[in-house]
């Protein structure tokens, strides 16, 4: 099991904002969070990548609880473990397409490998791109760069948070099948929230949020 | 180590990717720093080189006029004289007991701008100077030069030259009267490597005054070893003129009485080389305290700008602060990387400024040395470079801590919110 939620009260500061009495989600599972804006997604990926605190209950990601890390460790342990894919952070402007995924492997603590940085980005289509800036990029081409850097030190986990919401039908769906593939080629567990329905379809499970009142 | 050269590398490109920002702060800095290097070096060898220049001369006694300007000319070779004095007068003045021992200087010509000094061989000695080839002069029309004058001018030993009036290339000449090069100077690092050294009488000769038998050299050299001196001897001198004598002190003692004797009680006027020198800086002082605070508010305005630039690009970057810290980065290492921006500035506005400075102390050193013949050189250190660089570079690192700090102290999901 990847993703196991008890009793989840969080939010911020002392404000809860989002509630879940139980979440399992196991290895390989594609899960896709669905719900209303306001209701929770966001800071439900952000307990989950260990960003916001819980208020109350436990989540255990990849055998480890999180509650039990330092801020610090927390840190370290969302770049080794998790892959982000976020729909407005994608790339550092002021580095190469290369330097952004070398840097995603610095912060994670892994050793710098250009290899498998050319392997992720010969699969999707972008071994040209390496020595080009984010501003040189289409939005699908920066996407796709975000997607390698999210698989690039094989996660157990990759978390998206609306990586379809700017994109039209036909990319948003090639978006999402680059997603299910690259999870699948890494065997990470994939949760993607969104409240885009057009995705719905391709998910073997669906977990909908209601607003915490 | 690894988060060090992260920061360092993410910090440097962040600086690149505003190349024109960069450039601007790291020359406001450079230029502040600059400033005030080179007039920290300006002042410190100037200082120096006067202190070594004047060292063994307790006054100057000579003709009526600014005291300044007497030093400037008898002690620096760097102005024109305030006039001459009879042989006469002073002679019953260097004869008092105070005066352990008066050196005669009769100036007025010059070859290349380096100034022709009729003296006697005391004055070689009061520099520890030494013949480097050749021989000392001991007949009129006979020169020993300073090795700076034999380095500019390709003067040697067994060469002729004629003086020129005044201190400028181009003044009337003496062509009836040339003078033959027996001798040049080792280097002493001192004024006497940028004169041309004569017999007094060589001067009298040149200006008129041929009987070079009744020569002041003769009186001021006898008083050094006996002040019993003739009173005849004056009338011997009678016509005669210098420009000034260089005094030594009996006893400290005479300082408190002698000038104001000389001043007070004849003719002459006596000034201290290290009073003026003093009221020289004095007088250099304010507007070399306008040039400091010009320079200090040009590394202030550095700071302010390395400063609005951080925060700006702490404003414009949150998204990428954001990113740093979802990968996996620490506050801490947010933190040094926005610093290393701040650290990088300086870093590079110190060395910018350490070469402006020195840079500029050669050109400045070069430029006086071809209207004034003053010693100036930018290869060299001086311990005040390094509290001026410490005190730049500890304005950028100030002005990188609060923006780094706010970067430390963003929560990841304020930094997402606002992105």
């Amino acid at each position: 099991m990847v993703v196991d939620i008890r009793d989840l009260k969080a939010g911020y500061g002392t404000k809860a904002v989002v509630s879940l009495a139980s979440l399992q989600i196991e290895t390989g599972e594609h899960t896709l969070l669905l719900g209303p804006s306001g209701c929770g997604k966001t800071t439900l990926l952000n307990v989950l990548s260990g960003i916001a605190s819980t208020l109350a209950g436990r989540v255990v990601i990849n055998g480890t609880a999180l509650e039990t890390l330092s801020v610090g460790d927390r840190d370290r342990f969302r770049g080794k473990h998790i892959g982000l894919v976020m729909q407005r952070l994608h790339l550092i402007s002021a580095l190469t397409i290369s330097k952004n995924l070398r840097l995603a492997q610095q912060l994670a603590g892994v050793s710098v490998n250009d290899g498998i940085i050319l392997g992720a980005l010969e699969k999707l289509g972008l071994a040209a791109m390496l020595d080009r800036y984010p501003r040189e990029l289409s939005q699908g081409e920066a996407q796709r760069v975000a997607i390698a850097r999210a698989v690039i030190n094989r996660p157990a986990l990759i978390l998206a948070d609306e990586p379809t919401s700017a994109l039209d039908d036909a990319n948003c769906l090639a978006a999402i099948d680059l997603l299910f593939d690259q999870a699948t080629a890494y065997g990470a567990t994939l949760i993607v929230a969104t409240h885009d329905q057009r995705i719905k379809a391709r998910f073997e499970r669906v977990v909908t949020l209601e607003p915490y009142l | 180590m690894k988060t060090l050269s992260t920061s360092l590398s993410l910090a440097l490109a962040y600086l690149r990717e505003k190349p024109l920002a960069t450039i601007l702060n790291i020359l406001l800095l450079g230029l502040g720093v600059g400033t005030i290097i080179a007039l920290a070096l300006t002042l410190a060898q100037l200082e120096e080189g006067m202190d070594r220049d004047a060292a063994g001369i307790d006054l100057v006694i000579g003709a009526k006029g600014s005291p300044l300007q007497l030093i400037l000319s008898t002690v620096f070779h760097i102005d024109i004289p305030t006039g001459n004095v009879p042989v006469s007068d002073a002679a019953a003045v260097i004869a008092s007991p105070m005066v352990k021992q008066a050196i005669p200087l009769a100036l007025g010509d010059s070859y290349k701008t380096f100034r022709i000094v009729g003296t006697n061989a005391a004055y070689v000695q009061l520099y520890g100077a030494s013949v480097l080839s050749g021989r000392m002069w001991n007949a009129p029309q006979e020169a020993v030069i300073g090795a700076e004058v034999a380095r500019v001018t390709g003067l040697v030993a067994g060469m002729t030259f004629t003086g020129s009036h005044g201190l400028t290339e181009g003044g009337s000449g003496h062509a009836d009267h040339p003078y033959t090069v027996v001798g040049v100077l080792k280097p002493a690092g001192s004024v006497i490597d940028r004169v041309i050294l004569t017999a007094i009488e060589s001067v009298w000769q040149v200006h008129g005054h041929a009987d070079a038998a009744n020569s002041v050299s003769a009186v001021a050299e006898k008083l050094a070893k006996d002040h019993d001196h003739d009173h005849r001897q004056a009338d011997k001198d009678e016509g005669k003129e210098v420009t000034a004598y260089l005094i030594q002190y009996a006893t400290p003692l005479a300082a408190a009485s002698f000038p104001r004797r000389v001043n007070a009680g004849s003719t002459l006027q006596a000034a201290a080389p290290a009073l003026e020198v003093a009221r020289l800086f004095n007088l250099l002082g304010v507007g070399i305290a306008a040039l400091k605070v010009f320079a200090l508010v040009m590394m202030l305005c550095a700071a302010l700008g390395i400063f609005v630039g951080l925060t700006n690009a702490l404003n414009e970057r949150r998204a990428d602060l954001a990113l740093l810290r979802l990968l996996g980065a620490s506050p801490a290492m947010v933190f040094l990387t926005v610093l290393t921006q701040g650290i990088a500035l300086g870093v590079a506005g110190v060395i910018l400024g350490l070469l402006i400075g020195h840079a500029g102390t050669e050109w400045i050193g070069a430029t006086l040395e071809k209207t004034h013949r003053i010693a100036l050189t930018g290869f060299t250190l001086i311990r005040e470079e390094f509290w001026i660089a410490a005190g730049a570079f500890g304005l950028a690192l100030l002005a990188g801590v609060f923006p780094a700090w706010r970067a430390y102290r963003s929560a990841v999901p304020v930094l997402l919110s606002r992105t």
